[in-house]
């Protein structure tokens, strides 16, 4: 038989808020094992050592923490801005190679399925361009090679009402305005588009979208590829390494060779919380199949950086700068990035070829 | 209140704390000390195989049961709420569960306010969400856990187990 008895104190049942608490904090505390692997694991901040890496991460990008007018944005001379306002996080995951040396090499990566950005399309004057657009990933995005266009995939950009479904096939894609006929372009073809006035409003915004995933991403992998050099930053500083040297004369009052700087602002060892800038001071960027050079001007900030290390393996578990979850700090550019043209042997900057970046990211990579 | 329910209360009390300390001994053990609140007391290096592949789901199963058994204690006088206990448990713990699974970890990972940082045990948080696994049998294990929990309950009203 069930007793009840009515006469106790309604009093105990306070007991439930610290157990409540109790108990939230026990399934968080096991890092979310489960299944038949080791799940979350232990992690703690120690210092790396001969870190181990493991052959395939992670990698997430969000927001930075600050107001809306940090949002990487990117300013073309034309006075049109392109901000990318980040949907929580844009969850990705790549292969890593590590050499004798301990250097790190991107080799490909995947873009997760559902993850989501909104380009934000403002000009100085009235364009067309101008818009919210919305890219959503409704398959994963594979890519065999960092810097190559994807191999797989499929994607939405959404405009207002508009729905442009964007599927990759060999070597270009193929796009389809709110589920009518499907057209296909190669990669190069889409990237003409953008600037060409003739085309369709919804193909130069396709256009736009893809260029601009492919910027984020880039710049993304630029800046990975320099935690591999900051133990090397933080025994030397500042590292000084000299950038491409210029094939030619160079533009007028541009060195034929400068330097990037990268500076530890932080004391004693590397850890938590430290922050460095990265300096470009008119670094050539040679780009041996392409008849431009790029010119790289300004600092990039890496602010608060993070690492952590499972002590159980000594298997790198975190690195980045910022954090997922409104943390301060993250990759902070302000930069001007410029192109060359060449006519009859004669090298110039050309005012339409020249790009400003501000805002940015903050960047986690992590074990899975 | 009678001195029997009391009996009752602390044994509800006293086998959610050995099941506690079951997965602790699961977490300790078998996985080699993977767990936040383990951080420099459990040996860090090597595994040893003490529960088997039962390892991998018993700690769902002995939180959703300790879980119930001591909010079943602390509401002992009121017992018709048992079946209400035994449903908010398994819901939470599922939640937990599904909030592992992509894309949910993301979304749940980004709304973690940043002074969880700060805060021992919030801190792996978003850890837990973004790198913890959900597996099918870990519903199964919370059902378990819950079925089991209501049993033993129920057993310790009736008088049996004493």
């Amino acid at each position: 038989m069930i007793r009840t008895v009515d006469h106790a104190s309604p009093w105990r049942t306070l007991w439930l808020i610290p157990f409540s608490v109790f108990a939230v904090l026990t399934i968080v505390a096991t890092g979310g094992g489960g299944g038949d692997d080791d799940g979350g694991g232990l992690i703690d901040d120690v210092d790396p050592g001969a870190v181990n890496l493991l052959p395939t991460y992670n990698f997430f990008l969000t927001n930075l923490s600050s107001p809306e007018s940090s949002l990487l944005t990117v300013s073309l001379a034309s006075g049109i801005n392109v901000s990318f306002d980040i949907d929580g996080l844009l969850a990705n995951s790549v292969d890593i190679s590590v050499d004798g040396n301990n250097e790190v090499t991107f080799l490909s990566y995947i873009a997760r399925a559902t993850s989501s950005f909104n380009l934000v399309v403002m000009s100085m004057g009235a364009s067309p361009l101008d818009a919210r657009i919305a890219v959503t990933l409704t398959e994963d995005l594979t890519f065999d090679v960092v810097g190559a266009p994807p191999a797989t995939g499929a994607f939405d950009i959404v405009i207002s009402t508009d729905r442009i479904s964007v599927t990759v096939i060999a070597d270009g894609v193929e796009l389809s305005l709110n589920g009518g006929e499907a057209v296909s372009y190669t990669w190069d073809e889409l990237a003409n588009l953008l600037d060409d006035e003739s085309q369709e409003l919804w193909l130069r915004h396709a256009s736009l979208a893809v260029g601009a995933a492919d910027f984020l991403y880039g710049y993304f992998f630029d800046v990975a590829d320099i935690l591999d050099e900051l133990e090397l930053a933080v025994l030397t500083n500042p590292l000084v390494e000299s950038c491409d040297m210029f094939t030619g004369s160079p533009p007028d009052g541009i060195l034929a060779q400068g330097e990037i700087t990268v500076t530890w602002t932080g004391s004693g060892e590397l850890s938590d919380g430290d922050d460095f800038t990265w300096e470009f001071n008119q670094c050539w960027f040679d780009e041996p199949f392409s008849t431009t050079d790029e010119l790289l001007d300004g600092t990039v900030l890496l602010e608060n950086y993070t690492e952590t290390v499972d002590f159980n393996t000594n298997t790198l578990f975190e690195i980045g700068f910022g954090g997922l979850s409104g943390q301060p700090g993250g990759v902070i550019f302000d930069l001007t990035v410029s192109e060359t043209v060449e006519n009859n042997g004669v090298f110039t900057i050309a005012a339409e070829d020249v790009i400003s970046i501000w805002g940015g990211f903050a960047m986690i990579i992590q074990a899975p | 209140m009678p001195r029997g329910q009391h009996r009752e209360e602390a044994t509800l009390l006293l086998l959610a704390a050995l099941l506690l300390v079951v997965g602790v001994i699961v977490y300790a053990v078998d996985r080699g000390g993977a767990a936040y609140f383990l951080i420099g007391w459990a040996p860090s290096q090597g595994k040893a195989e003490l529960f088997g592949p039962l390892g991998n789901h018993l700690p769902t199963f002995v939180h959703s049961l300790a879980m119930i058994l001591v909010t079943a204690a602390v509401l002992r006088p009121w017992s018709n709420l048992l079946p209400a206990i035994v449903i908010g448990w398994v819901a939470v713990e599922c939640l937990f569960e599904i909030g592992q699974i992509s894309p949910f970890d993301a979304h749940v990972a980004a709304v973690m306010p940043a002074w969880f940082d700060d805060v021992p045990v919030l801190e792996a948080s978003a850890d837990y969400f973004l790198n913890g696994t959900c597996d099918p049998l870990d519903f199964l294990s919370i059902g378990l856990g819950a079925a089991a929990a209501y049993w033993i309950v129920r057993t310790i009203e009736r008088g049996d187990l004493r």
